[in-house]
């Protein structure tokens, strides 16, 4: 009974999850961002960080001073997350300067990186980089530039590794050390745990997933659900009955696919009179459901009308078989299993249009998580920040296999029960 | 892992039912193969993609990717920045900004501008590109199109300058009384309306390019819906435009200045907004050119190519609903709001796309003032950001207006990513340190102008980008008569200053006069500036000459030229 | 057989209008209307602009006027393509959607069955397990997941390979459509393979294949005359809707891959300049057109 554990386990992370892992989902850890599983936490403390008077400090000469001296552009002060302080001399021959930033060592000949600085102005001679600095290497270059903004040849380059810091005041507000510690500077704190990394704005992964999984499988199962059994009644209504009514029926569900489905939603939302930024999980509800129930009434009036024509139907009705009977008795659990499938499918699907309609503003407010608009965020850094998209597509993955494995056993089940009757 | 059930009988794959069912996927896969071909050679002779090089150096042409498909190429009423690019490169007016933003000859050979009018003469040499001449007359055929009510041009306020314009085009004066006529063929007499500063800056643009009468009467209709249903005057023109999928542009060989233009063709081969596929693309040397985000910003760096970067002059900012039934009317409110406010962090730390610079005024930095920049003759007032006294304020709020506590604010957003992030980003500020509840709307285009119009917020995320290389083209953006005014700001002292600057055609009083709504503007809390947008790209090492400018065809490939591979490469 | 059709064309036609009249209504009761831009426009401009579109006319005179110029096949100007009738958007878009929709379905569905037989007879194998896998996979991870990393893996084919063989996007032979067909088909064919699978068990068990093999007919007949035969009618039923479904599903695949197809286009002015307005109604009808066709 695997399936039984995977839907126990699914349940577990949505309802108890919160309870054991008390991250609040929307806090957003601005020196944590998109941050994967198990980076180095580490951070050191510092005093509070003054606006810079444009000098170099001591510390950074005697660290850096030395080795570098050949070079005109020199580190100010220590390399850390907050800031990274940068000085340069004159360059012969340049009307301006421009400062690139790469992660290789940059060698000649090969492109320098980011362009973070240029300036014609020959008395700006610091630059203070504050662009989404982490702890790692970073390879400044500074070029002169000549009159037509061209780059002179031989650019310098410093390499420089960065810090992980946090004042003492930041430490105290994200909670990682009390003010009643007499915190020292230059002690080391850890930056608080994601175990399954942060998103683009920092938030904790893990708590988002758990949070996310309340809507995601609220829509992801009575979506399905609903719709399904609608079209199963729809379809077998259709499907026996026959003639007029069936094609009467059946136009009026072309009618409803042929709906453009935006339009609609948008009017559900105004009909239902969700104000900004309220969760308007039931009303999409609702309108997923009033719009997509026709592909499974479809399905169903197929099958129908394809078993109606069965020899053991007409047998039956000869017997003496009331309608409803050989509809419950015979049709439909003969059409049981590619119901289940439609449903098993439908699943993702109900998840994924949760999400589009959220990011277009029609389904759950930010910053509400869910699986689906997680993914949707996830994609765009699919290939520098993988963990983003990979852990609500597993958790996707694993409703849809269990549902899946579920439907398997039910169809098995339905099916050693119909035969022990015959 | 699948629960066994009582199901008895049961088929073994027997070793032919496979063999069988492989040939079937064998057969299968062939009839996918052939119908591939079918369809293929039933589609060929429809459109078909030439599958150019990004950067052909025999063929001395480039290849490219635009954003979106033009709505039509018609000057006289497109507004639209793609358009706009398009029309940069096949079109010209009287005046053009060169590769130095500089006002430069074009159509006009030499003008003359006075208080109280303009005179242009024309190049006697500037063709169509069908070999006849460019007259004064396809101006002024083409500014009373402009004006004409029936065009319904969203651009006829860049005319407004011209005497009796606005009257024209409200629909109750005729065309003959426009201020502008033709003395002769190359000669065309402006009269203002009333005293103007900027008017050669407006000149350059779209709004103003010329327009053969005799031609658009034989589009009937259909003038800028297709390849062949425009005439152009400028360095190129268009050679097949299939709707949707590409573009291509050949050199003119009527075009005065032909000497001056070095490729033989641009191919805008591909028409896409994703940008991985245009990362994708220029990865595989199919385009020259591709704009970044700081999705893909990494993987050019891991690719090693030059990156550069370019400063599109909007500006972004919360505006503050100012009518009367919101609590965003009260001041208090809004400095506390202000105080908070950390551009930095959201720049640098959020955003995190090199080039943005965190927003300090509704004027962004690259805007000239008399001498220098205007933001160095008159920087913003200082801003800092001081948590005790934003809440000192945010208690005076909730005193005045009454309140026990603050209901919460409603924010309306727009659908696109970095307004996402933003908006949650301050949402979440708002909350840490002030305690305020936002409500985050978000609404797809049209809704979020319809609610913008309608005043149906509290917080909007606003944007600006310029029309035209004056600062008034930020400056009269809150002035209470403004349409662009979402939330209604009311303020004689800011209407005052508007005036002054619109009016009068001094330099020192008009920045001055810009200087004081900057100071409003701060110190009154009517907006929060954000960031000042930047781009960053990567462009083919072979191409040299690319023009990137706030105003106008952005990005300009017209004057572009290809060089061999440079030295030192591989 | 006159008089079929003549009742089928009736009822297309009854259809046609209950979808018109309620996308006119839900049209005018959306915010915002189709000319509304970024940078507000002045009353008089907004004026000129409302009489040129006809927007200023009472409703019930609108109404007339798009109902008239329907049947006249006229589905008036799109406001995203200016000076571009909608019907030459529909004639110039469609064929290339139609075209990547059939050889995506013809995907779907030949490999579908493939992989669905295979599976029902390796049951609780191990290349049933691996096939399921995939199947779960390939719907748990959206289509535009796939698109990505189908042009990535073209883009570091060509590298690979030195020059560019397979083209990255865009519109033109049968190349440039392998990779749309493919995602695009991908979830349906999960769907189908899952659908073959399950239909083949059920036909397993049935008392003429007890029957048959009872007969002593060889195994290779049964399978194919039988089991796959009976296996392939549900499949048949439900390939109306996913045609459907990837004709509109299609627009994803388009945006990413750049496919000219009809479904970028109409889906494209919700995402930026157009509240939904005069593509609404066409689209629906290509939709409608498919479903009664397949029907």
């Amino acid at each position: 009974m695997f399936s039984l554990y995977l839907v126990v386990f699914l349940l577990a992370f949505t309802v108890l999850g919160p309870f054991i892992w008390t991250i609040d989902p929307a806090y957003q850890d601005l020196d944590q961002i998109s941050q994967p599983p198990n980076i180095d936490r580490k951070a050191v403390l510092i005093a509070p960080y003054p606006v810079w008077d444009g000098t170099a400090s001591h510390a950074a000469t005697a660290m850096y001073g030395e080795q570098q001296s050949a070079s005109p552009l020199q580190l100010a002060q220590i390399a850390n997350t907050e800031s990274v302080r940068l000085l340069w001399d004159n360059i012969p021959d340049a009307y301006g300067y421009r400062l690139y930033r790469n992660i290789f060592p940059t060698e000649k000949g090969q492109a320098l990186g980011l362009p973070l600085f240029t300036s014609y102005d020959l008395n700006i001679k610091r630059f203070e980089d504050l662009l989404d600095l982490t702890p790692r290497t970073f390879y400044y270059t500074l070029v002169g530039l000549d009159k037509d903004g061209t780059e002179l040849p031989a650019p310098f380059t410093l390499k420089v590794k960065v810090a992980r810091v946090l004042t003492i005041a930041q430490a105290i507000e994200k909670g990682l050390i009390d003010a009643s510690d007499k915190p020292q500077i230059g002690s080391i704190v850890y930056l608080t745990l994601h175990p399954m990394g942060t998103d683009y704005l920092g938030r904790d992964m893990l708590a988002r997933l758990m949070y996310g999984a309340r809507v995601s499988l609220f829509i992801g199962i009575f979506a399905p659900l609903i719709f399904v059994s609608v079209g199963i009644l729809y379809g077998s209504t259709a499907g026996f009955i026959g003639g007029q009514v069936d094609q009467f029926l059946m136009r009026f569900s072309d009618f409803v696919v042929a709906l453009p489905f935006l339009l609609f939603m948008i009017l559900f939302k105004i009909t239902f009179g969700i104000g900004p930024g309220e969760s308007g999980v039931i009303p999409m509800l609702i309108a997923m459901i009033l719009l997509s129930w026709p592909a499974t009434a479809r399905l169903v009036r197929g099958q129908i009308l394809q078993i109606r024509e069965e020899g053991y139907i007409a047998a039956s009705r000869l017997l003496g078989a009331k309608s409803h009977y050989l509809v419950i008795r015979h049709m439909i659990p003969n059409i049981m299993g590619v119901i289940l499938v439609t449903m098993t499918f439908a699943v993702p699907s109900a998840i994924f249009t949760e999400a589009f309609l959220s990011f277009i503003g029609m389904g759950v407010a930010p910053p509400t998580p869910s699986w689906g608009s997680m993914c949707y965020e996830g994609i765009k850094t699919m290939l520098t920040h993988p963990h983003e998209l990979v852990f609500p597509a597993i958790l996707i993955s694993i409703t849809v296999l269990a549902f899946n494995l579920l439907g398997d056993g039910l169809r098995d089940a339905l099916d050693a029960k119909m035969r022990s009757k015959e | 892992m699948i629960p066994e059930t009582s199901v008895k009988s049961r088929i073994k794959p027997g070793n032919s039912s496979i063999k069988q069912l492989l040939w079937l996927g064998l057969a299968a896969g062939v009839f996918f193969i052939f119908l591939a071909l079918i369809l293929n050679w039933a589609s060929s002779n429809s459109d078909s993609t030439q599958s150019s090089e990004g950067v052909d150096i025999t063929a001395n042409s480039i290849s490219l990717a635009l954003d979106q498909e033009p709505p039509q190429l018609d000057s006289t009423r497109t507004s639209d920045a793609i358009s706009g690019i398009i029309l940069g490169h096949v079109m010209e007016g009287l005046l053009r900004f060169d590769k130095n933003k500089q006002l430069a000859p074009a159509v006009a050979e030499r003008w003359e501008i006075t208080p109280t009018g303009a005179t242009f003469w024309l190049r006697n040499d500037a063709r169509w590109s069908d070999g006849t001449q460019v007259t004064a007359h396809d101006f002024i055929f083409a500014w009373k199109k402009v004006l004409n009510p029936a065009t319904a041009s969203q651009y006829a306020f860049f005319l407004y300058p011209l005497k009796n314009a606005e009257a024209i085009n409200s629909q109750n004066l005729s065309a003959e009384a426009l201020g502008a006529r033709a003395l002769d063929d190359l000669t065309i007499e402006i009269e203002f309306e009333k005293p103007i500063s900027y008017f050669d800056k407006l000149v350059a643009f779209t709004t103003f390019f010329p327009m053969q009468e005799s031609f658009y009467n034989k589009t009937q209709g259909r003038y800028g819906a297709d390849a062949d249903t425009i005439l152009y005057n400028g360095p190129f023109i268009i050679s097949e435009w299939v709707h949707s999928a590409k573009l291509l542009m050949e050199k003119n060989p009527h075009y005065w200045n032909n000497d001056s233009i070095k490729l033989n063709a641009i191919n805008w081969s591909y028409i896409t907004a994703d940008t991985t596929a245009k990362l994708n693309l220029f990865k595989d040397k199919r385009t020259a050119f591709v704009q970044l985000d700081a999705e893909t910003l990494e993987s050019a760096l891991n690719n090693r190519w030059t990156i550069n970067q370019f400063s599109d002059g909007t500006i972004f900012y919360i505006e503050f609903n100012h009518r009367d039934e919101r609590i965003t009317r009260n001041y208090h409110l809004r400095r506390a709001m202000q105080l908070v406010n950390n551009s930095n962090e959201l720049v640098y730390k959020v955003i995190k796309l090199p080039g943005n610079i965190p927003g300090v005024s509704l004027f962004p930095g690259w805007l000239q003032g008399e001498h220098q920049l205007f933001r160095q003759e008159y920087p913003p007032p200082a801003h800092n950001i001081d948590i005790e006294n934003a809440k000192h304020h945010l208690e005076l709020a909730r005193k005045e207006l009454g309140l026990e506590e603050f209901p919460a604010l409603v924010m309306l957003t727009s659908d696109s990513p970095t307004a996402r992030k933003q908006s949650e980003y301050y949402q979440n500020l708002f909350k840490r340190t002030l305690g305020l509840n936002i409500k985050i709307d978000l609404q797809i285009f049209k809704q979020r102008l319809a609610k913008m119009l309608s005043g149906d917020f509290d917080l909007v995320m606003g944007g600006w980008g310029p029309d035209y290389q004056d600062p008034l083209t930020f400056g009269d953006l809150f002035a209470s008569w403004n349409i662009q005014n979402r939330g209604r700001y009311n303020n004689p002292a800011l209407d005052k200053s508007v005036r002054i600057a619109q009016n009068s055609l001094e330099p020192p009083i008009r920045m001055k006069a810009f200087a004081d709504i900057q100071d409003i503007l701060y110190n009154d809390a009517v907006i929060i500036p954000n960031y000042e947008r930047g781009r960053i790209y990567v462009l083919d090492p072979r191409v040299k000459g690319l023009v990137r400018r706030i105003i106008g065809a952005d990005p300009d490939f017209s004057r572009a030229y290809l060089v061999q591979e440079p030295a030192g490469d591989d | 057989m006159r008089a079929y059709i003549i009742k089928r064309l009736i009822q297309g036609l009854v259809t046609v209008w209950f979808i018109a009249t309620a996308t006119f209504v839900a049209m005018h009761n959306v915010p915002g209307d189709p000319l509304m831009d970024e940078k507000a426009t002045t009353e008089e401009i907004r004026a000129n602009l409302m009489q040129k579109y006809g927007l200023d006319k009472p409703l019930h005179k609108q109404y007339v006027i798009y109902l008239g110029n329907m049947l006249k096949g006229d589905f008036g100007i799109s406001f995203t393509q200016q000076n571009r009738q909608v019907n030459d958007i529909i004639r110039e878009h469609f064929p290339v959607s139609a075209a990547l929709g059939i050889l995506a379905i013809t995907f779907a569905a030949l490999g579908g069955i493939t992989w669905g037989a295979l599976t029902a007879l390796y049951r609780n194998k191990l290349p049933d397990i691996i096939i399921m896998f995939l199947v779960i996979l390939g719907v748990s991870v959206p289509s535009f997941v796939f698109a990505a990393l189908g042009q990535l893996c073209i883009v570091s084919f060509n590298q690979l390979v030195g020059f560019s063989m397979i083209p990255v996007a865009g519109w033109g032979s049968v190349l440039h459509m392998l990779i749309p067909s493919l995602v695009l088909g991908m979830g349906t064919m999960a769907y189908l393979t899952r659908l073959t699978r399950s239909s083949m068990l059920e036909v397993v068990n049935t008392d003429y294949i007890r029957t048959a093999k009872s007969k002593g007919l060889p195994s290779s007949r049964i399978f194919l005359q039988h089991q796959l035969r009976n296996a392939v009618l549900p499949v048949i039923t439900v390939l109306g809707p996913a045609i459907a479904a990837i004709t509109t599903g299609g627009f994803v695949v388009e945006m990413v891959l750049l496919f000219p197809g009809w479904d970028g286009i109409s889906l494209k002015p919700c995402n930026n300049s157009t509240t939904p307005s005069s593509w609404a109604l066409p689209y629906s009808m290509v939709l409608f057109w498919y479903l009664w066709l397949s029907s």
